[in-house]
């Protein structure tokens, strides 16, 4: 081989390894800066998600404090604070409530957590909810398993307590979290959100429209 | 006035159209109507009637003895006449106070083929959904104080509640859950005694019917108290057996009490269940939401539904008074289970075997004896006796309009 060859193939080589490791360096960088500007508008779509469902959640607590301020609702809790309560006029006051307050679920609780009216489930009168006595001073909202008459579902609930005569009176209110839900929450152009609940006849997935009203990609899944 | 449920026109169901030979007065006893006086042979299945003289019917025909036996036939009694004297055959021993049945009330059919009858109110007009009555001027016990009353049939509670509020309507119908509200806007209630029993009762033929320790512990599961507080508002009775007390004088020895632990024991892995109850009436379609919450602590799983084919259904049956034997039979006829009710003999001992036999077959479970609840607008006035009889028969020929009130 010719000192001439020798050198053209050594050229050869040092461009085709040369333009290589810049192809790479560039695939790199740019591969890295797409994944960062994803994870920012990813983070960007989830803080904006998570302030919705925020927003929700203070508007779910505002409206189940507002049933607790109500004369009526505080007429019944000092009825309930006497010895031997009558449960029996209220029985269909949670169902009331809920259509007033647009709400999906409404219970109306007596201080040992014996269901006074329900409004998702209105024959469960009597029968006793220990949940409701976990905490003494609820504040946001949570989300809880909920069970109605055909099914268990997956609900945003805020709870208020009404004191009168050294007892309380709780009042539980909220919304399921189904189609109509995810629905109505404001999202951003793009993104959608699902909830996936898992029961012992499977898995089952709830998913709301885009803004734009076709489905959207996997993307800000809510578990 | 108002009322939920449509009556055909039978003249069992318009007492205050068509009259018996005798009445039964609050207390119960037996009071002479178109008959003045009565009397019968020693085994009771021969009775005489001298009827009031010059009575006639709403067209002003003339009622005769003959009319009378005519009517009461239609019964399947043999009825014949003896001079002044209406003569029936029975066929069997029967108390006097089953000629007070307002299905044995008499009637004729007028020329142009209508009923008549002979009570203090004539049938003016008939719709399907609507009736008039208007008063009879010559009625034997001094013509009703109301000159007409119309009757609108179907309404809703709400639309009979909205009425009476506007004072479109003087007397109303109301479910248990409607009074504190027609209390509310100032309506006096009038209640019947318990004249209507609500039960479940099990489709024959289904696999479900035929298990009887299902059937038992379907009945041991249900909290009877807690719906009779709540969703019936006290309005009532927990039924062990058929009869209410004041019409057998055993009820209480029925038991009505739930045993969850019991029922729990009887069944182990029980099918699930379908329970229909009456699309129409929504206090029963709760109940039975009740029934099914109670029942799946004892393991049993129902379904409930609105109307169609089920395993079980919430039914509510009219009880008809006077006499607890034919009451019972045709309860049992209604609910049909006649197959299962044997009596042995006369006597309320014997009666109360054979409720028994039949209630713990389970294939009817008793749950509440229901009164009639009425709500009268204040206007409305009445002597001392309310417009509705223990029985929940309308007194209507007591009642008189306050015009002075709106």
């Amino acid at each position: 081989m010719t000192f001439r060859t020798r050198m053209l193939v050594s050229f050869a080589l040092a461009v085709v390894v040369t333009a290589a490791l810049v192809t790479w360096v560039v695939s790199v960088m740019t591969r890295r800066t797409f994944e960062q500007a994803d994870d920012r508008r990813t983070a960007t779509l989830v803080a904006q998600f998570r302030r919705e469902f925020e927003r929700r959640q203070e508007d779910l607590v505002r409206r189940v404090e507002a049933i607790a301020a109500m004369q009526s609702t505080l007429d019944m809790a000092v009825e309930l604070s006497r010895p031997e309560p009558d449960y029996a006029p209220y029985v269909n006051e949670a169902g009331a409530l809920a259509a007033a307050h647009a709400l999906d679920l409404v219970e109306l609780l007596a201080q040992d957590g014996t269901i006074v009216s329900s409004a998702q489930w209105p024959a469960r009168f009597g029968y006793k909810a220990e949940w409701v006595k976990e905490q003494a001073d609820w504040k946001d909202a949570f989300l809880k398993s909920e069970e109605l008459p055909n099914e268990t579902v997956l609900a945003m609930v805020a709870v208020r307590a009404v004191s009168a005569g050294g007892s309380n009176l709780y009042v539980a209110g909220g919304y399921r979290l189904d189609r109509g839900f995810l629905g109505s929450l404001v999202l951003p152009a793009g993104c959608a959100c699902c909830c996936i609940t898992i029961s012992s006849r499977g898995l089952a997935r709830r998913r709301s429209r885009t803004p734009r009203g076709r489905r959207a990609g996997p993307r800000g899944w809510l578990r | 006035m108002e009322v939920r449920a449509a009556r055909a026109l039978e003249v069992g169901e318009w007492p205050m159209v068509f009259e018996t030979l005798v009445r039964l007065d609050e207390s119960g006893r037996v009071q002479p109507a178109l008959a003045i006086s009565w009397r019968h042979d020693a085994s009771g299945q021969r009775w005489q009637f001298r009827l009031r003289p010059n009575m006639k019917f709403h067209d002003g025909s003339p009622l005769a003895g003959e009319a009378v036996a005519a009517a009461l036939g239609a019964n399947g009694w043999t009825c014949g006449t003896a001079g002044p004297e209406v003569v029936v055959q029975t066929g069997a021993p029967v108390a006097v106070a089953e000629f007070a049945d307002a299905r044995r009330a008499v009637f004729v059919r007028g020329s142009d083929g209508s009923l008549q009858g002979t009570g203090p109110f004539r049938l003016a007009q008939w719709e399907s959904r609507r009736a008039t009555l208007a008063a009879n001027e010559d009625y034997w016990a001094g013509r009703p104080f109301l000159d007409a009353v119309a009757i609108e049939m179907g309404r809703t509670a709400q639309q009979q509640l909205l009425n009476l509020e506007l004072g479109k309507a003087d007397l109303i119908e109301l479910g248990p859950n409607d009074v504190r509200r027609a209390v509310q806007s100032g309506a006096r209630i009038w209640t019947s005694a318990p004249v209507t029993l609500m039960a479940l009762r099990f489709e024959r033929g289904r696999p479900a019917a035929e298990d009887a320790k299902l059937r038992e512990a379907l009945a041991l599961s249900i909290d009877r108290a807690a719906i009779l507080n709540v969703l019936l508002q006290r309005r009532g009775e927990a039924a062990g057996g058929l009869l209410p007390q004041w019409l057998s004088g055993y009820a209480m020895l029925f038991s009505a009490a739930r045993d969850a632990a019991r029922a729990r024991q009887l069944v182990t892995g029980a099918p699930l269940l379908s329970l229909a109850s009456d699309p129409a009436d929504a206090l029963a379609r709760t109940i039975a939401d009740r029934i099914a919450v109670n029942t799946r602590e004892a393991g049993i799983r129902l379904l409930t539904q609105a109307g169609g084919n089920a395993d079980l259904y919430l039914v509510r049956a009219r009880i008809a008074p006077p006499v607890a034997g034919p009451a019972l039979a045709r309860l049992a006829a209604s609910l049909e289970v006649s197959d299962l009710f044997h009596v042995s003999g006369p006597g309320l001992e014997s009666l109360y075997a054979g409720e028994r036999a039949l209630v713990e077959e389970f294939r009817v479970i008793p749950l509440f004896h229901l009164p009639e609840i009425y709500g009268a607008s204040p206007r409305l006035k009445t002597w001392a006796t309310p417009g509705l009889a223990r029985t929940g028969e309308w007194r209507l020929d007591d009642l008189w309009l306050d015009s002075e009130l709106p």
